[in-house]
């Protein structure tokens, strides 16, 4: 029997007149029955792997990531709602608004981008607003916009240059609030595992609102806005313009950071799993400047001519020790 | 149990995420895709998946794992994929798992039809560039060889030359190979699931494969 043959029985693809069944065919001698047999049985276990041409293991996992920590948030709040019932009020607040989040999804957006950790990506949207998305961060867009509003959702970190339309506003939202603007320069920072959220503008004027829609602040040029998730306080402070995006220009500064922010910076940019040892070393304060093409470990190099550090290469680990 | 099994593990409990990002890209496909073999229905599998890994995290600090992961894994997403499917219907305890009591027929053990699914799968992924494409069109999305010869504007010959490969790949790669197993010794269980996790930690960010790339002193 020729593979041909049965390609096209198994396939059900229309063969001339005799497309009967193999397996009830006695002229065929019995290696052949056992053999078409077993070709058809890989051909049904390959329909289970259907869903695997619209699969990405990357953006699955980070909408696992995502469920897990909204829930524990929404668990979290629960519980210092029973704990303090003075709060009560504010509790059920954030509350809601964690809830409203998870439920309003997907309302016309139907594009989703993930830069992987280690890796930036580019987006122009049909309007003309392009998006550079920083590592481990996730943007989701309608491939076209309502007339009114242009909205995108926003986990991580990205520099938005919005093409100006005075008509329709352009919308960044995010897991703790939104920003609002016209036509303007500016990057946004809001990873949902970080303990804050900030915004900062580059040119034209943005204003942030939160989850429940009532405006915070507007901002101006060269200003920043950092909102702390634990204090739930939103504090504004003159930006440094190249530190907060450098980024996009694979440029990483790192002004009085302590390195076990930096380690989590590291560990975004490259996809390693950087651990620091001793509890005070984390609290150190770091200054410096790194270029994207270099490695971790050119990274490292440049840690230890200021702080005195070892590093040692674990399981998949890199763990950062003081120098003895 | 492997050592590095039994890390990963530990790990798990610990909440850790690289440890939850690592199984979930080495099993959520073949997952899915057994699945499948109960529910019938991709997305519901897919659900069933998810929640699953969500539950697994939540809960972390309760996983009691005692033989393998590979073998938890897929008696737990048997058991929510049966429980999905009797809610979805509204039949309690009628169905029992009837899918795939047809496919396990032809095997000796549950296992050695997961290891049959998995090779499978590495066999359709490994095929060359454009015959997957021809494949995959035809298997996943139901063509004709006309109809595919119309969307990538050659002949049906060239069609059916590509899908012939293919099938002779398919059948060489996963009949074939787990024949020539069976003659040689049964060592089918955790020698094969770290054998074809492989592909796995090739495109993950993690892992030894990353360490190489950037070459360590």
């Amino acid at each position: 029997m020729d593979w041909q043959q049965l390609i096209n029985i198994i396939s059900n693809n229309p063969v001339n007149s005799e497309k009967n069944n193999l397996e009830r065919d006695s002229h065929y001698p019995k290696s052949d029955q056992l053999k078409f047999k077993q070709v058809k049985r890989v051909w049904d276990e390959a329909g289970n792997y259907r869903f695997t041409q619209n699969f990405d293991k990357d953006l699955e996992f980070n909408h696992i990531k995502h469920l897990v920590k909204k829930q524990a948030a929404v668990k979290l709040r629960l519980k210092s709602f029973v704990k303090y019932a003075a709060v009560f009020i504010l509790g059920l607040f954030s509350t809601y608004g964690l809830l409203e989040l998870s439920f309003s999804k997907d309302e016309g957006i139907n594009n989703e981008v993930f830069a992987p950790y280690g890796q930036t990506s580019e987006i122009t949207l049909v309007d003309g607003t392009t998006i550079i998305l920083n590592s481990g961060s996730r943007l989701r867009y309608p491939s076209r916009f309502s007339s009114e509003e242009r909205e995108v959702h926003l986990d991580g970190e990205a520099f938005f240059k919005v093409k100006s339309d005075k008509n329709n506003p352009f919308i960044v939202k995010t897991h703790m609030q939104e920003v609002k603007v016209l036509g303007t320069q500016f990057n946004v920072k809001a990873y949902s595992e970080d303990t804050n959220v900030s915004t900062t503008l580059v040119e034209g004027v943005v204003s942030i609102y939160n989850s429940n829609g009532v405006e915070l602040i507007q901002l101006s040029p060269k200003e920043k806005a950092i909102f702390d998730k634990v204090d739930r306080k939103l504090e504004v402070v003159d930006a440094d313009i190249e530190l907060d995006t450098g980024w996009k220009d694979g440029i990483y500064f790192f002004k009085e950071m302590t390195l076990e922010e930096l380690a989590k910076r590291l560990n975004r940019w490259y996809g390693t799993q950087v651990i620091i040892k001793e509890d005070d070393l984390k609290k150190e304060i770091y200054t410096g400047k790194f270029y994207k093409d270099q490695t971790i470990w050119d990274a490292l190099k440049l840690i230890q001519y200021t702080i005195p550090i070892d590093y040692t290469t674990g399981n998949r680990e890199i763990i950062i020790s003081k120098k003895p | 149990m492997d050592k590095e099994e039994q890390i990963l593990i530990t790990r798990l409990k610990e909440g850790n995420e690289w440890a939850f990002e690592i199984v979930y890209k080495k099993y959520s496909i073949p997952l899915i895709a057994y699945a499948n073999n109960i529910t019938g229905d991709n997305e519901l599998s897919k659900e069933v998946v998810q929640d699953f890994f969500v539950r697994l995290w939540q809960n972390h600090q309760n996983i009691a794992i005692k033989d393998s992961l590979k073998a938890y894994f897929f008696l737990s997403i048997k058991n929510n994929a049966v429980k999905s499917i009797n809610r979805k219907r509204k039949h309690e305890d009628i169905l029992d798992y009837k899918l795939s009591e047809s496919v396990l027929a032809e095997f000796n053990s549950e296992l050695e039809y997961i290891e049959f699914s998995q090779r499978v799968y590495n066999a359709i992924e490994t095929l060359p560039e454009k015959t997957k494409e021809y494949f995959q069109l035809s298997r996943f999305e139901d063509r004709t060889n006309k109809e595919i010869a119309e969307i990538k504007g050659v002949t049906v010959k060239n069609v059916e030359y590509h899908m012939t490969k293919a099938l002779q790949y398919l059948y060489e790669k996963v009949v074939q190979y787990s024949e020539d197993e069976k003659k040689s010794e049964k060592y089918l269980g955790l020698l094969l699931l770290f054998g074809s996790s492989l592909y796995i930690t090739k495109d993950s960010h993690y892992g030894l494969a990353t360490t190489d790339k950037y070459n360590i002193q």
